[in-house]
């Protein structure tokens, strides 16, 4: 299939496949990540734990085509995110942890141009962000330029942007970061009903209360390696103090 | 408290010698002071030669040297006072309006006075740095060609120390209204983008007449004819009223000296209190006016959200970018559109100075020169192509799109710019009637070829080592080794390229007369086609590895 085909989403492939990644950000450096494999399935919502400097976010910028990996493989709805970049990118999107958005066009323009990468057709567009606006309640904000938001609208308009064209895996770093309670309520709903409709989700967070609430699975990383991967269900049944244990292991 | 601050900013502006090396802009440095050298070059020379003309005028006969030298140092000294308050306005604005670090500054215990008082200090310094370097140069040149004494270069370096300090305490007056002022015409953004359009047309005809009048004065010595009897009376009655600058002239000739210092410190005195009076009254109101600034523009049209192809869609993002960033809009979009305007002057200021000079016609080798001078310093944005993305640039690279429409869209971007200022410009020439519509045709392909070639090269140069702004709106505002390298390439291929046209023009015309246009043609088309075929080789060679490898910190 070639890279460039617009309509390359595939929705029959397994979501995410990271088999032996690793990563090192020069040839002297030591490893950021290593040998990080593991496989997301489809109507899951998955995290990435880990104190600060763990490789979290080397990992999810390995994922989305950032950064190159050094050696081993990512998959995305089965197209190599090294090989087929643009195919790949297609199935996905990504909400950075640091609001990066065109602040100098308003929430509508920026959501149209999302759209417009994305190749989403004219008739549903409308309809889609009405959808979005109803779930992240920008409201007439919308129609303002981008570099008037605040931090928890920029945050907003990143997550609106990205789910323009339904991505299959929607992976964000840190997405409650800078959200009031209220609308970090109305995300983790909306992500709820996305992973009900087949869709998988996979985001970083230092936010336990919501890991443990809302994730199927969550794999833990510590100095660039996979400590654990586990359900998050029978983790809590076996672990009444819950995901706090890794923190707290790590500071010891 | 205030030594606190003083401390702060120290520490502040002598960080520069921490930051990596690699980072430093050493050749921008460079072309920095070459170009103020050259600056202070032709003015001493100008001067020195002006000085000896008008100090010569008679009046009824009547030669009165003293009386000259009073008019023209008045004169330079008030053309350096408004200089002198208008720059002083402008740092003020920025550092205690624009600067970061005041955001943090008016939530401390400090009364605002302190913090403007610490900012002042610290901008007395740097005035003293630029009065220096004008009045430094200026005063000596006077010195020399007037034959003055030790007590004026004592003056001199007194006035270098005593015009920073009056020219600020009238820039804190007036500093906050133009506050407010600023923030009313920005509100009203597309009436200030015409309006910065016009006034950058508007100063480049002013500098290009007095660049002409000069030209004029200096080839035909027609100064004393200008300055006729009534034209001098008008000088001598005008130079009563030229407060404070007549005083220091005064000084700095000796006359009337005890008179003289008291006014100079009176003027000081009470320019310092009104400043200190509109200060406290002023300062925490306009701080408090700009923090909770509503910066909402609401669009009150629909926005078309129909599918576009993504070319256009990306071609629309880069100029929406720039259209809405006003110091981007104003390096770039006004720059282009008084492109036409700059080449016509020139034309007809250089036109004549060859004509006169060499007593040549060599309108299309300065047509080239000149569109290819102007079309170097508009394309020279291009060197932030990549930077003035910020980290908005990493989220791109996870979107499908394929990295050479990504840049591609960047390249067209530029592309429609310079060829729509190219296009005016070369029309214009050709509508002057310097050039006929052949010559048009070529200069026309050239300054495109080298328009490209800028275009891709530095886009490329800023991919290899982009500089992200760590500022709200992702803004480039410094100057960086990328810009500089791309001004010192392109003025060097426009000086090889127009200055080489220019010279076989003249060594031909000269020799035996022939027509030098085939020559200048073969060569500067053949060069042309490969500067720019070299640019787009620069920009394509392993641009897709790098574009993928480029990572935050390169």
């Amino acid at each position: 299939m070639s890279d460039n085909n617009i309509t390359a989403v595939n929705n029959d492939k397994i979501p995410l496949e990271i088999s032996r990644l690793y990563k090192k950000y020069s040839p002297k450096a030591n490893y950021a990540v290593e040998d990080i494999s593991f496989r997301c399935g489809k109507g899951l919502i998955m995290g990435i734990l880990g104190p600060n400097g763990a490789g979290k976010s080397t990992i999810l910028k390995c994922l989305t085509g950032m950064i190159p990996i050094s050696e081993g493989e990512i998959k995305i709805c089965g197209f190599s995110i090294k090989d087929q970049p643009v195919a790949a990118k297609r199935n996905f999107s990504f909400v950075t942890d640091n609001h990066a958005v065109f602040v100098k066009m308003t929430g509508l323009q920026y959501l149209a141009f999302m759209a417009d990468v994305y190749g989403v057709p004219t008739v549903e567009r409308a309809e889609r962000i009405k959808e979005l606006d109803k779930a992240f309640q920008l409201g007439d904000s919308v129609k303002n330029l981008i570099s008037s938001y605040s931090h928890g609208m920029k945050q907003k308009i990143c997550m609106m942007g990205s789910l323009m064209h339904s991505p299959q895996l929607w992976i964000m770093d840190e997405p409650m970061l800078g959200l009031d309670p209220r609308t970090q309520g109305a995300v983790i709903a909306f992500m709820k009903r996305y992973v009900a409709d087949g869709k998988t989700i996979l985001f970083s967070s230092h936010n336990l209360d919501v890991v443990q609430r809302i994730c199927d699975r969550a794999v833990i990383i510590n100095k660039g390696r996979i400590v654990e991967d586990i359900i998050i269900a029978d983790f809590m049944r076996d672990n009444p103090q819950g995901l706090q244990k890794y923190y707290v292991a790590d500071e010891e | 408290m205030l030594w606190v601050l003083l401390r702060k900013q120290i520490a502040e502006r002598l960080s520069v010698f921490r930051r990596d090396k690699s980072r430093l802009d050493i050749s921008g440095n460079i072309l920095s002071l070459l170009l103020t050298g050259a600056v202070i070059a032709v003015v001493v020379v100008v001067f020195a030669r002006f000085i000896d003309m008008y100090c010569a005028i008679r009046i009824n006969n009547a030669l009165d040297v003293p009386a000259r030298q009073f008019e023209l140092l008045t004169f330079i000294y008030s053309a350096l006072f408004v200089f002198g308050v208008f720059s002083g306005i402008k740092a003020i604005n920025f550092a205690i309006f624009e600067s970061e670090d005041q955001k943090l500054l008016i939530t401390l215990p400090i009364a605002p006075s302190t913090i403007f008082y610490s900012k002042l200090i610290i901008l007395y310094a740097k005035q003293v740095i630029v009065f220096l370097m004008t009045i430094l140069p200026i005063n000596l040149t006077f010195a020399v060609v007037a034959a003055q004494s030790a007590y004026y270069i004592v003056m001199t370096v007194a006035m270098c120390l005593l015009f920073p300090l009056i020219t600020l305490a009238f820039s804190s007056i007036f500093c906050f209204p133009v506050f407010y002022l600023k923030r009313f015409v920005q509100s009203k953004y597309a009436l200030l983008l015409v309006l910065v359009t016009a006034a950058t047309g508007l100063v480049f005809w002013g500098y290009s007449s007095i660049l002409d009048f000069m030209k004029t004065m200096l080839t035909t010595g027609e100064l004393r004819f200008f300055f006729k009897e009534s034209v001098m009376r008008t000088i001598i009655e005008g130079t009563k009223y030229l407060y404070p600058s007549n005083v220091m002239a005064g000084l700095l000739l000796k006359r009337d000296i005890a008179t003289n210092i008291l006014l100079v410190t009176l003027t000081t005195a009470v320019a310092s209190a009104a400043g200190f009076l509109v200060v406290n009254l002023l300062f925490n109101k306009a701080n408090h006016a700009r923090t909770s600034a509503n910066k909402k523009f609401l669009y009150t049209s629909v926005p078309d959200i129909r599918k576009k192809h993504i070319m256009i869609a990306l071609v629309a993002k880069e100029f929406k970018l720039v259209f809405r960033t006003p110091s981007y809009a104003f390096q770039y979009f006004s720059v282009a559109a008084v492109m036409p305007l700059m080449v016509y002057f020139c034309m007809g200021i250089g036109s004549d100075l060859l004509e006169t000079l060499v007593f040549s016609k060599n309108n299309f080798e300065l047509a080239i020169f000149v569109v290819l001078l102007f079309g170097t310093l508009t394309n020279t944005f291009c060197a932030t192509n990549i930077s003035r993305e910020g980290p908005a640039f990493y989220a791109m690279k996870t979107m499908p799109i394929p990295y050479e429409q990504i840049i591609g869209a960047k390249i067209i971007f530029c592309s429609i710019v310079a060829f729509a200022s190219t296009l005016a410009s070369g029309l214009v020439v050709l509508l002057s009637g310097y050039i006929n519509f052949g010559d048009f045709a070529f200069l026309f392909f050239v300054a495109m070829a080298l328009a490209e070639a800028q275009i891709c090269f530095a886009t490329r140069k800023d991919l290899n080592r982009p500089t992200f702004s760590t500022d709200e709106d992702c803004e480039i505002t410094e100057s960086n080794s990328t810009i500089s390298t791309i001004i010192i390439v392109g003025l060097t291929l426009t000086a090889a390229l127009g200055g080489l046209a220019l010279f076989f023009s003249l060594y031909n015309g000269s020799l035996n007369g022939q027509n030098s246009a085939l020559l200048t043609i073969a060569f500067v088309g053949l060069s042309a086609i490969a500067i720019c075929g070299g640019a787009v080789a620069y920009l394509l060679t392993g641009l897709k590895k790098r574009f993928y490898e480029m990572t935050e910190g390169d």
